[in-house]
């Protein structure tokens, strides 16, 4: 389980993470949610000890996780930024990845670029952004770490590679248990996929449930105007939109019962997330 | 620990740029003492000095700089604490300028081989030659790191001013220095006394190099301590 | 297999649902194993414990059964079983379906079961 506790993190004009808490338990996939500047690559970084907390502890497997080799060698983090440098080959990077983690499957690896139609000869350099994601996902996948996390994996990829990724998450997930952490702006693409869904909105943890419990946490009503705005006074209204003389509300909380002359939809995530994180 | 798994990196990364500037530097001694023993020959006097210690100083001085930034984002890439970073960049420093050192001594030995006259830079021992260089070496190499890692963690702002004032302030302090050396009781005259007891003997400088690298080994580590990744991305 | 996810109906719903219309086709026979958890996760890009959900509700219900080490297999009688389910939920999931959506229309009954009739009949 990586834990992370009243985490605070200033910077220098701003404050990115408020006392967050939040926990990753075993096995499980998780969809990591925000806006742009949220504070997901903060949280990520934060953990795997890229960046030190201004306030607040972490911890992998109860160990503390700062500074600590030990615990930092059981996660395989694919972050947004590229720390290898541009002359750097990727065949090398599979090579320094074996030395510093005897976990790591060069097999598998080459196998899994070769899917990718990826060529480990090439420099960092070289490649184009999405290229550059391909290798650093296949680093993690290759990885055989127990906390797999992933920073917009599929940033420049093509729908063909994308769908490649999922299938090869899923199945590596099948193979050896593993918790996932997927941070992404993809939410319609992953929603099926995630098991729990963790939405950070202005440096704090906004919503933590498990992925089934979002389809019954908000729905949309829609009729006539006046119809509406009578049945859902006193609602949790996320947000309205009127075509003519039809409305649609969008609501958080329980259905009940809905009478006939209005239509209940449900609010997938994507939906959600965006009403939720519009305010 | 990842000790080792850092330290065989830091020894791998570097190997080399080390392999080829030995190789250069051997090839160019021998180049040069062929070319001086034969110009000897035909009446032709003086002091001839590679300096391939001194050389190597220098080249670890680039050393340090070019080990800050990369090694630290291969530690975040592959979960490695920035204590055993720093402590694998320790180990990288002193077995280097031990090799270095030993490297450049011998080289410089190169001269003697040959009956011809020939004048040597140091009368001292090739042993107290060697401390001297370790030493200044592994200053070098932390100093070299040091200023790495200083402009690694300063803002924009901040590296303009440093970039200028640092030198001024320096070269001024070096003209007082020397002025000084002249006259007892001015200011700085006990600071130029360090320099004259420094150049004095080679033990005393190595002594004082000693010390000098002990000091910014200590703020390499206090500018590593809590150095963030720099969201950077690789060239497009 | 389609699943539709903008539905609303639950995803392990959906999936019990597909893998019972795939038992009342013939396409799983009785006593054959179906696809695996894994299998089926992979290919429609769900999560596996979801998956699982909906083939743990079979198992309740008694349409597959687990073999240890192997994977799901369809039990025997599970054809008639799920025909039987089905025709109890046709009344709720087509019938009143079909009354309510004629009242909207104002379709009487006697309207409707000339329309079943003449469908019967082509």
């Amino acid at each position: 389980m990586i834990e992370a506790k009243n985490i605070t993190k200033k910077f220098r004009h701003v404050t990115a993470l408020k006392r967050l808490n939040v926990s990753f338990g075993e096995n499980r996939i998780y969809g990591l949610l925000g806006r742009n500047g949220a504070g997901k690559s903060t949280l990520l970084n934060l953990i795997t000890n890229r960046l030190i907390p201004s306030e607040g502890f972490l911890y992998v497997d109860g160990m503390p996780a700062m500074e600590n080799d030990t615990a930092l060698g059981r996660i395989s983090y694919m972050s947004e930024d590229t720390l290898y440098e541009p002359s750097v080959r990727v065949r090398r990077m599979f090579e320094w990845s074996k030395l510093f983690n005897p976990g790591f499957d060069t097999d598998y690896a080459n196998g899994l670029a070769a899917k990718f139609g990826l060529d480990p000869g090439k420099k960092f350099g070289q490649l184009s952004t999405g290229y550059r994601s391909i290798a650093k996902l296949v680093a993690t996948l290759a990885s055989g770490a127990e906390y797999l996390l992933f920073d917009e994996p599929v940033l420049g990829l093509d729908a063909n590679h994308r769908q490649l990724f999922y299938e090869e998450l899923l199945a590596r997930y099948a193979e050896k248990p593993c918790t996932v952490i997927l941070s992404t702006h993809l939410i319609e693409e992953v929603s099926a996929l995630i098991g729990h869904v963790v939405i950070i909105k202005d440096g704090t943890i906004l919503l933590d449930r498990p992925a089934e419990e979002i389809q019954d946490m908000g729905f949309t009503v829609s009729g006539r105007k006046e119809d509406v705005l009578a049945w859902s006074s006193g609602k949790n209204i996320l947000g309205t939109q009127e075509i003519g003389g039809l409305m649609l509300a969008h609501i958080l909380g329980d259905r009940g019962a809905v009478p006939e002359n209005l239509t209940v939809t449900p609010l997938d995530l994507q939906q959600l997330f965006i009403h939720l994180t519009n305010a | 620990m990842k000790l080792k798994q850092m330290t065989l990196w830091q020894l791998k990364a570097n190997s080399t740029a080390f392999l080829i500037f030995y190789g250069i530097l051997l090839a160019l001694a021998v180049t040069l003492t062929i070319v001086f023993f034969s110009l000897a020959g035909s009446g032709y006097t003086g002091t001839f000095n590679f300096g391939a210690a001194a050389i190597g100083a220098f080249f670890l001085f680039v050393v340090g700089c070019s080990s800050f930034s990369e090694n630290l984002h291969i530690a975040f890439a592959n979960g490695v604490s920035r204590r055993t970073h720093f402590l694998s960049f320790l180990l990288l420093s002193v077995i280097a300028s031990a090799v270095t050192a030993a490297f450049g001594v011998a080289v410089d030995a190169i001269p003697s081989l040959s009956p011809a006259t020939w004048q040597p830079l140091f009368t001292e021992s090739p042993w107290a030659q060697f401390l001297f260089f370790l030493a200044l070496n592994m200053a070098l190499m932390a100093l070299g790191y040091f200023i790495a890692g200083a402009y690694y963690r300063m803002n924009k702002a901040a590296r303009w001013i440093v970039s200028i004032c640092i030198p001024a302030g320096l070269i001024v302090l070096a003209v007082f220095t020397v002025s000084a050396a002249e006259v007892p009781g001015m200011p700085l005259s006990a600071f130029a006394q360090i320099f004259i007891w420094m150049a004095s003997s080679l033990m005393n400088a190595a002594l004082f190099w000693i010390v000098f690298a002990a000091l910014f080994f200590l703020f390499g580590w206090l500018v590593t301590r809590r150095a963030g990744v720099r969201q950077q991305q690789a060239a497009a | 297999m389609k699943l539709d996810f903008e539905n609303g109906i639950p995803i392990y719903l959906q999936i019990a649902d597909q893998i019972e219309d795939s038992i009342l086709s013939g396409v799983f026979p009785e006593d054959t194993q179906v696809p695996s958890t894994t299998e089926i996760s992979t290919l429609y890009k769900i999560n596996p414990a979801t998956v699982l959900k909906g083939m743990t509700l079979l198992v309740d219900g008694g349409i597959l059964y687990k073999r240890r080490g192997v994977g799901m297999f369809v039990r025997e009688g599970a054809k008639e079983k799920v025909r039987a389910k089905r025709r109890r939920a046709f009344f709720d999931d087509y019938v009143c379906a079909l009354l309510a959506e004629a009242k909207k229309l104002e379709i009487t009954p006697d309207e409707i079961i000339r329309m079943i009739t003449e469908g019967a009949g082509k």
